[in-house]
């Protein structure tokens, strides 16, 4: 069982800092990460590691001029040299015009984001967990990979205005990809899963699916590129989403005139079924209360309809555009700017997946894509991916062979114009800050959607 | 550190097949200014120790943020009870593949301390930067930043190795955007995303010309604004070396790592074509494509005295007159397949357990001047600085689109053209290359984020490469 620091820990340690900045303001991060990891490939476990450590950002100011240092040595003499350093860069650095200062003190609302559960997870119930999937890769003589992980976070947020916010969150994640040989480019299959609370995970349904996947992926076909109706699964869907909100949904990526939707507030810039939020109250999993800058997290519907509506704030950004920060900062281990939506729901539909492939014809169903880049041209949202772990050709509503990969070259802001259902239930989906938040997705299906290469060995 | 040699005793004395612990201290300044103020100037102090033990033939890992005794033994017995969990789902034991063992020390050579130079210096630079970069009403953001690094590492194993690094570097890099109604497009220099990075100090920042490029980097980006897209179809490319590193970096870096062609990433990063049975009998590229593996160039990112697992730094011929030849490995790669460890065993940090990372991945120069390249190219496209990168699970088809391109027409770069990309077969693409330019073009581009392995893991790595030209590659705009 990994221990929690705890709040009155976190906040001892701050108002030890706080107190020593003398007149100036100062904003404290604390970040506990307790990670353990087993990682599986060719059926044996190749990788199990567990790491345990506690960081701290700190972020002083005196007016505009601002300093930040970090360090993971948590003891009173390298918390004082974190502090000397910051303190030493703000008095030599160039004020920041438009620095909004530390947060003022808030209120948050309770999540709930700790399992007691997950805490208790170690090394071997995840190998348990990579064994039986590795059993029941070997009932269809499939290979297995993947990897088992269970996260114990503690996040504290301090300030000179009296800001004390502390949350303990446990989360865990597994993916698994099951393959028909282990040649160059065997069909493969693919299942994942994120969540809170690991007596919940359905472990066998997730490495269950990638094996049935892998199975329906045999003897796959090689088709030609062009525009084909396609049902997206919601891992799919989500890498296109992770993109968007990477290249569009935050304040700077607007200040800089990069985003799809700068200029474009108010303006239906994509199709009707397309409603995204970021709430980090209503989503599978809970997310933090507060952000990194102390600020609570606010609801914030960024599309709507097709319509653009909002992104992301830092209080830097926002201060920019003379509003209030939407709770989405990344606080002082970052940049003022930094900022993003760490809790994205995609608004779910009516259809199922089952009826959304029904409703194709020549038309293609996707598990997920590779390699996703969204940096073509962000104005149009222009990406390109391969397909990966299972497409297959759909003919009259029924799934009629697999096929080879094939690389996908589309602006999303017209594709996402041709969504013609959306799944009725929405999917956690992992994001690189998983223990914080997650993606809620639905499949989509979207009409001609543009395929523009296939995979090949060449000569 | 002298627990470490503590730890290893504690677990000998548990009883385990072989375990190594490596402490590693990284200190980190970056300086960034956006919009020519300083929004970013941070120091960072990281310091920890990660043991890797094989007990009952499977591996465990676990890492400590402590230099206390007690914290590191501790560490090292859960990094024992944890292979010993591994153990319960393996098929066959591990095994290292055997190597020199080494008491050493290494330093990377620096002139001039990147910690040394005043932090008012480095934003005076930044600041000068920013200026020219906003001397254009057009342009609506712009980022300079600078940033150095001090590692001090120690290694320690069972087998009696005992290894002191300290590496030191250093890079710098800026970008412009520009925008004039719904048109925006964005320039960087020396490279795009955080520009170009090396192990030396902060000389490597003055020989860069950042001053002397940022005109002409801005009104290239203003150019770009009302230029020409890129024409869709097969044409002959040159590609700038700036490109070409990232190229090599994707299409050849990661398919040659064991770990990988063995399948230990194919949930993640993928798998790789470059499969086992090809060494030697593959024809890779065109006859005048040369790429080796080494962590001995000077100045190389992904240049070092030893890796993390003990092997000495070295060069590997990876492909050679266009023949498939060799892969990175490691020890464990080596038992299985008899590919030597060459010392590319590499950890982002204590806090995680090495894998097979790309070092210097370099193609050889040829010996075209590029001007003449250029004259002989009458109608092909020319191609600088990545914008944005994609590649197959299997590292074949890959798509990457650039910043800049110009038609060359007459023998002279003549028309710009906006949002090019370029997209091809891995070996096809290395198969029509007939031009590569010589050494006075040749540059290592250090590149300090590449990303891999669960927990994600970021290496520092370069690529040295120099202009080349080839034939027939399709072509496009961004869609």
């Amino acid at each position: 069982m990994t221990r929690l620091v705890g709040e009155d820990i976190f906040f001892s340690l701050a108002d030890d800092i706080i107190r020593k900045c003398d007149d100036a303001a100062c904003e404290i991060t604390f970040f506990h990460n307790a990670h353990g990891l087993t990682r599986l490939a060719n059926s044996v476990i190749h990788q199990n590691v567990h790491t345990d450590e506690t960081s701290v950002d700190i972020r002083v100011s005196r007016g505009d001029r601002i300093g930040v240092s970090s360090t993971n040595l948590i003891t009173p003499a390298g918390m004082l040299d974190c502090l000397m350093n910051a303190l030493e860069i703000m008095k030599a650095s160039e004020p920041l015009e438009g620095f909004p200062g530390p947060a003022p003190k808030a209120q948050y609302k309770e999540t709930d984001t700790f399992v007691e559960s997950t805490a208790g997870w170690g090394p071997d119930e995840r190998a348990k967990v990579a064994r039986e999937a590795i059993a029941r890769g070997k009932e269809d003589g499939l290979t297995l990979a993947g990897a088992v992980e269970t996260t114990v976070a503690e996040i504290a947020v301090a300030n000179s205005n009296g800001v004390r916010a502390y949350q303990p969150l446990t989360s865990f994640g597994c993916n698994f990809v099951a393959m028909d040989g282990q040649k160059d480019d065997p069909p493969s299959g693919y299942g994942a899963l994120t969540g809170r609370d690991v007596e919940k995970a359905d472990f066998a349904g997730t490495y269950d699916r990638a094996c049935r996947k892998a199975v329906l992926g045999r003897n796959p076909v090689e088709i030609e590129p062009g525009q084909y109706d396609v049902v997206l699964e919601a891992k799919a869907f989500c890498e296109l989403i992770e993109w968007f909100n990477y290249i569009s949904l935050s304040g700077k990526s607007v200040q800089d005139g990069m985003s799809p939707l700068a200029d474009r507030f108010g303006q239906k810039i994509t199709g009707d079924l397309v409603t995204m939020i970021d709430d980090a109250y209503g989503s599978i999993n809970a997310g933090l209360p507060f952000d990194l800058e102390g600020v609570p997290r606010q609801k914030l519907v960024l599309i709507d309809h097709g319509v653009a509506k909002a992104v992301a704030h830092s209080r830097f950004t926002a201060a920019k555009e003379g509003a209030e920060s939407t709770g989405h900062g990344f606080g002082p281990g970052a940049m003022p700017s930094d900022a993003l939506p760490l809790n994205i729901r995609m608004e779910p539909g009516e259809h199922s997946l089952d009826e959304m492939v029904k409703m194709l014809d020549g038309g293609i169903q996707v598990t997920r894509f590779h390699y996703v880049n969204g940096l073509l041209d962000t104005r149009k949202a222009v990406m390109t991916g391969m397909t990966r772990d299972g497409a297959w050709l759909v003919e009259g509503g029924e799934v009629k062979h697999a096929i080879k990969n094939l690389r996908f070259t589309d602006s999303m802001l017209e594709a996402w114009k041709r969504i013609e259902a959306v799944e009725k239930e929405c999917h956690s989906c992992a994001a690189w800050w998983s223990a914080i938040g997650a993606y809620d997705i639905p499949a989509v299906l979207i009409r001609n959607f543009t395929f523009t290469g296939k995979t090949g060995k060449g000569s | 550190m002298e627990h470490l040699k503590a730890a290893m005793d504690r677990l000998k004395k548990l009883g385990c097949d072989y375990a190594d612990a490596r402490w590693v201290e990284t200190k980190r300044e970056n300086v960034i200014l956006r919009n020519g103020k300083v929004e970013g100037v941070s120091r960072t102090v990281d310091s920890g120790v990660g043991v890797r033990v094989i007990a009952d033939g499977a591996w465990g890992f676990a890492g400590v943020a402590s230099a206390e005794e007690g914290d590191i033994v501790a560490a090292a017995e859960k990094a024992l009870d944890i292979a010993k969990a591994s153990a319960t789902a393996k098929k066959e034991d591990v095994r290292l593949g055997e190597v020199e063992i080494y008491q050493d020390t290494y330093d990377t050579p620096v002139e001039k301390d990147p910690f040394d130079v005043p932090l008012d210096k480095k934003v005076q630079l930044l600041i000068r930067i920013s200026e020219i970069l906003h001397g254009n009403e057009k342009v609506v953001a712009t980022e300079a930043s600078t940033g150095g690094i001090h590692i001090n590492k120690r290694f320690v194993s069972t087998e009696g190795a005992d290894i002191r690094q300290h590496l030191v570097e250093c890079g710098a890099g800026y970008e412009v955007t520009a925008k004039e109604g719904d048109e925006v497009q964005r320039r960087t220099f020396p490279n795009s995303f955080r520009g170009d990075w090396a192990t030396r100090g902060w000389e490597h920042v003055e020989d860069m010309k950042l001053l002397e490029n940022a005109e002409r980097i801005r009104d290239e980006a203003v150019m770009l604004l009302t230029a020409e897209e890129c024409p869709v179809g097969k044409r002959d490319i040159i590609i700038h070396g700036d490109q070409l590193a990232l190229q090599v970096h994707e299409s050849n870096g990661h398919p040659i790592e064991l770990d990988r062609v063995l399948g230990t990433e194919i949930s993640l990063a993928g798998g790789s074509f470059l499969q086992p049975e090809l060494v030697g009998n593959f024809k890779y590229g065109s006859k005048i494509v040369n790429i080796y593996a080494d962590s001995i160039s000077p100045g190389g990112l992904g240049t070092f005295g030893y890796d993390d697992e003990g092997v000495k730094s070295r060069r590997t011929d990876v492909v050679k007159n266009g023949m498939f030849i060799g892969y990175l490995s490691s020890r464990e790669c080596q038992a299985l397949t008899g590919h030597p460890a060459n010392g590319a065993m590499r950890a982002d940090g204590w806090r995680n357990m090495p894998l097979i990372r790309m070092i210097n991945i370099n193609l050889q120069p040829g010996d075209w001047e590029l001007e003449d390249l250029i004259a002989d190219s009458n109608g092909a496209i020319f191609l600088q600085t990545n914008k944005s990168w994609s590649i197959d699970d299997r590292r074949v088809n890959f798509k990457f689109g650039c910043e800049l391109a110009w038609e060359i027409q007459g023998g002279r770069l003549a028309k710009p053209l906006k949002n090019p990309a370029y997209t091809g077969i891995t070996p096809e693409f290395w198969s029509s290359c007939d031009a590569i330019c010589n050494d006075k073009y040749w540059h290592i581009w250090g590149i300090p984020s590449c990303g891999k392995g669960e927990p994600m893991q970021s290496a520092h790595v370069a690529h040295g490469t120099s202009p080349a030209r080839f034939r027939q590659i399709q072509v496009g705009g961004a869609a």
